[in-house]
């Protein structure tokens, strides 16, 4: 079991607040992922779920139980931080064994499960290394298996692949991802890291200033933000926002252009900006499109392309496009895109479209 | 070839001439007390153990296996008191931010007083106490001295270890007094060496409340080495108070000695991503 649930959570630093009610439900078995720009918060929630920082207001409940006042151990979860961690004067196996010698587990079980956790983390030809003998993926893989001998309710990760290189950071994420469906224990993982976050989450917690902005699948928050913020921070490179009126519900209206938009189930509220993802956008002739301007700038990327593109109004756009059919800087170019993949939002930036 | 030749001269120049007190001493040590009065070279016509035999055959009442005991017991009730005591404060101060605007700062600004300034209401206090001439008594002055520097190097010891070793010990279910002995203990063991050698030779080396404080049954190798210097009667016997001052000093030459590899070392490699 590793249900999770935080109830307006608060945390203010010397007066400062820090997270500002947080309401969130874990469901038991869950890969959570929270992410976030740095400062945002997203470490501070995971270490008052961990109980590594006292909650200034508001509620945790693990399995239906009050822990918010418990001690780190007493909540049966185990985190495995960024850092790693690991106690540098004892072995590998030390290491692994430290939490169930604490609570004095019988010999033969410590070694049953310290020699189990080598095996799923193919440690064993390194149990009797101290820590500076070992390499980062190895150290990062010691970290888990403290944890996992546990058998936690939740395993917590705050931002465990930061250390790590780009090469080792795809395989430990593949590994995790295994881990998770080996163990199908319920995960709570930090990462600003967008990538691992689409990849690795059932659901995905998007926060900023200490705010919970949208909770929900990679793929709603892709295709559904709520807001101005997680349509920018979700997908890369980042949502292009045009200024935009409308409010009738029906049809927008680009500002500078000449033909309205119908969008497709409609919308409320007083549209102020419409946002377009880069993959949405398709080159076309200049004479039909909604949207001309010219080609400032193209990064070839082998199968794709970033193509920068300069309205007509002043606005700079940018576009995926094909390796092989780049345009020329300084081509007169059009835009296309289909009228159901643009996202609407208010002043405030909240996202205006419905969905049947 | 010539460059390297007078390099090494120059080291030896300046190796003889900041080491010349140590040389003479014990070159004084081995002479015969004729060579002593008539031959002021650094090579002794003849080397004699004769006044290492009369530094424990001197005289009846100078005792020097008692004053190397005295010495010995206070110096480790000196060091290890102070160690012992400061372990668990460092731990607050580092940790928990305890007295670290406050106590550390008063404690540490202790030991720029003159250490004078102790000696009469110390006396005072020994005598009402029943700790003058005392081994235990004179140890717990010592710690006194010590403490300041055993403070702050353990202090700095436990502010280097990452908080989040202690958090993951936290995790792992270790209570603080668990996360004390298995990871700070281990992990600051350096710092420990370098306060108990610093501390060891501080003590051993201490004077002044040697002489004020003790009379005869706890009288410390320092100021017993004192008593050998007109010990047969006469004029100044050199040769034997050389030799009593190399006996002397050995202790805590020979600790530092053995230590020298366990100080400034670092036992934090591997614990977090470097």
């Amino acid at each position: 079991m590793g249900s999770i649930q935080l109830k307006d959570l608060r945390k203010s630093f010397d007066g400062l607040e820090i997270i500002k009610g947080v309401n969130l439900e874990i469901k038991d078995g869950e890969f959570m992922v929270f992410v976030g720009p740095s400062g945002c918060g997203k470490s501070t929630l995971l270490r008052l779920i961990a109980g590594l920082e006292e909650v200034t207001s508001g509620t945790i409940i693990s399995d239906d139980r009050d822990v918010t006042r418990l001690q780190p151990f007493d909540r049966h979860m185990a985190m495995v931080f960024q850092s790693y961690a690991l106690y540098p004067h004892m072995t590998v196996r030390q290491n692994i064994e430290f939490a169930l010698k604490t609570i004095k587990l019988p010999k033969a079980e410590i070694a049953r499960k310290t020699a189990e956790a080598a095996r799923i983390l193919k440690l064993e030809p390194y149990l009797d290394r101290k820590p500076a003998a070992l390499s980062g993926g190895q150290r990062q893989r010691v970290a888990i298996g403290r944890a996992i001998v546990r058998e936690p309710s939740a395993f917590l990760f705050d931002e465990p692949l930061s250390n790590l290189d780009a090469a080792l950071r795809t395989e430990t994420r593949i590994e995790i991802a295994r881990l998770h469906e080996t163990l199908s224990g319920t995960i709570i993982y930090v990462t600003h890291d967008q990538v691992e976050a689409m990849t690795l989450a059932d659901r995905i917690a998007v926060l900023s200033d200490g705010q919970l902005m949208q909770c929900d699948t990679p793929q709603m928050l892709y295709e559904r933000p709520v807001n101005r913020f997680v349509a920018q921070f979700i997908g890369s490179p980042k949502m292009n926002l045009l200024p935009a009126s409308g409010e009738d519900g029906k049809t927008v209206m680009l500002a500078g252009g000449s033909k309205a938009i119908t969008v497709e189930g409609g919308y409320t509220g007083k549209v102020a900006e419409l946002g377009l993802r880069s993959e949405h956008l398709r080159l076309g002739s200049s004479m039909d499109a909604p949207l001309t301007g010219t080609v400032s700038h193209v990064e070839y990327l082998g199968a794709d392309a970033s193509i920068f593109v300069t309205l007509t109004s002043g606005e700079a756009l940018n576009l995926r496009g094909v390796g092989r059919e780049l345009p020329e800087v300084g081509a007169e170019v059009g835009l296309l895109f289909e009228p159901s993949d643009i996202h609407l939002f208010d002043a405030d930036g909240l996202a205006l479209r419905e969905y049947a | 070839m010539v460059m390297n030749a007078i390099r090494w001269l120059v080291f030896a120049v300046a190796a003889l001439v900041m080491n010349f007190p140590v040389i003479a001493t014990i070159v004084t040590a081995l002479k015969t007390p004729a060579d002593v009065i008539s031959n002021a070279s650094l090579i002794p016509r003849a080397i004699t153990l004769d006044n290492f035999a009369a530094v424990f055959t001197v005289s009846e009442r100078l005792n020097i296996w008692k004053y190397l005991w005295n010495s010995l017991s206070a110096s480790l009730i000196g060091t290890i008191l102070p160690i012992l005591l400061c372990l668990p404060l460092a731990y607050a101060i580092a940790r928990r931010d305890f007295g670290r605007d406050l106590l550390l700062p008063l404690v540490v600004n202790l030991r720029a007083m003159p250490l004078i300034i102790f000696a009469i209401p110390l006396y005072m206090m020994y005598q009402t106490l029943g700790l003058l001439d005392t081994r235990f008594g004179l140890g717990l002055i010592l710690a006194v001295v010590n403490l300041p520097l055993a403070l702050v190097l353990l202090t700095n010891a436990v502010a280097e270890i990452p908080r989040e070793l202690d958090e993951a010990a936290g995790m792992d279910g270790a209570r603080t007094g668990r996360i004390l002995t298995r990871l700070t203990l281990p992990l600051i063991r350096p710092a420990i060496a370098t306060t108990f050698v610093f501390g060891f030779i501080t003590a051993w080396n201490e004077f002044l409340f040697g002489l004020m404080l003790t009379t005869s049954k706890a009288v410390p190798m320092t100021v017993g080495a004192s008593f050998f210097f007109s010990a047969g009667g006469g004029g100044v016997q050199w040769g034997v108070a050389a030799a009593v001052i190399v006996v002397a000093s050995a202790p805590p030459v020979i600790l530092g000695l053995i230590m020298y590899r366990q100080i400034g070392r670092s036992m934090l490699a591997g614990a977090v991503k470097g």
